[in-house]
């Protein structure tokens, strides 16, 4: 009675892989120009166009995280978490890369130039 | 059918939860992937889920994710929690509710499928929750196709393992 394989879900496995394949790739193919967006709780705190760059740089837009800017990649230096997966994540340097360190509520968002549908405006 | 007494049922649950909560830290234990958010992991635990959702009912099915993330809660704290709660219940909802269709269009590797993918969603989406943005989503189609992967591992696992599973029910 249970199955392991049906016809089902040779379908399924195709469709899945088209739809997420095309959903990844869309987005790469409109623009070059990345832009980091990190949030707080929800808010803008800071946006950078990561290829003018000249010099890489920390900062901390949260008390108890750090970010690191180079040019083209973004990136959690240091986060006080006790999982540490922000950091874990390493560079973000495409479009459409996203990382965050939840329990300090801090989302780094890498998107292309031409503005995308992830940003929601209250 | 026999009807079980209730502590047999609890000594059931039991060992079955004990076995998700093992896989679960044996997996802890596996780097983080590339292109991957860390913390993803193969989901073995999924299959102690996926039989209990297909064989014994949705209850038993929620209390073994429940106690996934109470053990989550303990170890690493609530952000943990909600995360493995927002995940394996909607996860745990959507094999028992494909297991439920006559038809059965999908065989156990179809439906370790979606559950996985029901997981990450139920993730993301409590990760949006928690941070209050809605960029983390795009991480979605990355984790999806793992999950295809990984779908298909718990289903043959489990479709291994039905045999043992099965003389644990019938203690």
């Amino acid at each position: 009675m249970n199955k392991l394989f049906k016809k089902g879900d040779f379908i399924l496995t195709v469709l899945v892989l088209i739809i997420c394949v095309a959903l990844i790739f869309l987005p790469k193919l409109s623009s070059k120009k990345l832009i980091a967006t990190i949030y707080v709780d929800g808010t803008v705190v800071e946006t950078i166009k990561l290829d003018e760059v000249e010099k890489p740089y920390t900062f901390s837009p949260h008390y108890n995280v750090e970010v690191e800017v180079q040019k083209g990649k973004i990136r959690f230096s240091k986060s006080d978490c006790p999982d540490k997966l922000c950091v874990k994540s390493g560079w973000l340097e495409t479009s459409g890369a996203t990382t965050a360190c939840l329990p300090q509520e801090v989302v780094i968002s890498v998107t292309g130039e031409k503005s995308d549908f992830d940003i929601m405006t209250y | 059918m026999k009807k079980k007494s209730s502590s047999k049922k609890i000594a059931t649950l039991g060992i079955l939860s004990a076995q998700a909560l093992v896989l679960s830290v044996l997996e802890s234990f596996i780097p983080a992937l590339p292109y991957l958010p860390p913390g993803t992991k193969p989901g073995l635990s999924n299959i102690v889920t996926m039989f209990a959702a297909a064989e014994i009912g949705l209850p038993s099915a929620l209390t073994i994710t429940f106690i996934k993330s109470l053990f989550a809660l303990i170890t690493r704290g609530f952000t943990a929690f909600c995360m493995s709660l927002a995940g394996g219940v909607l996860s745990t909802l959507i094999m028992w509710a494909l297991f439920r269709i006559k038809s059965r269009p999908f065989g156990l590797a179809g439906i370790g499928m979606l559950s996985a993918i029901g997981h990450n969603l139920g993730q993301v989406l409590m990760a949006s929750v928690i941070t209050s943005t809605t960029s983390i989503i795009s991480v979605l189609p990355f984790l999806a196709i793992f999950s295809i992967i990984t779908g298909f591992l718990t289903g043959t696992i489990l479709k291994i393992l039905l045999p043992v599973l099965n003389k644990i029910k019938n203690i």
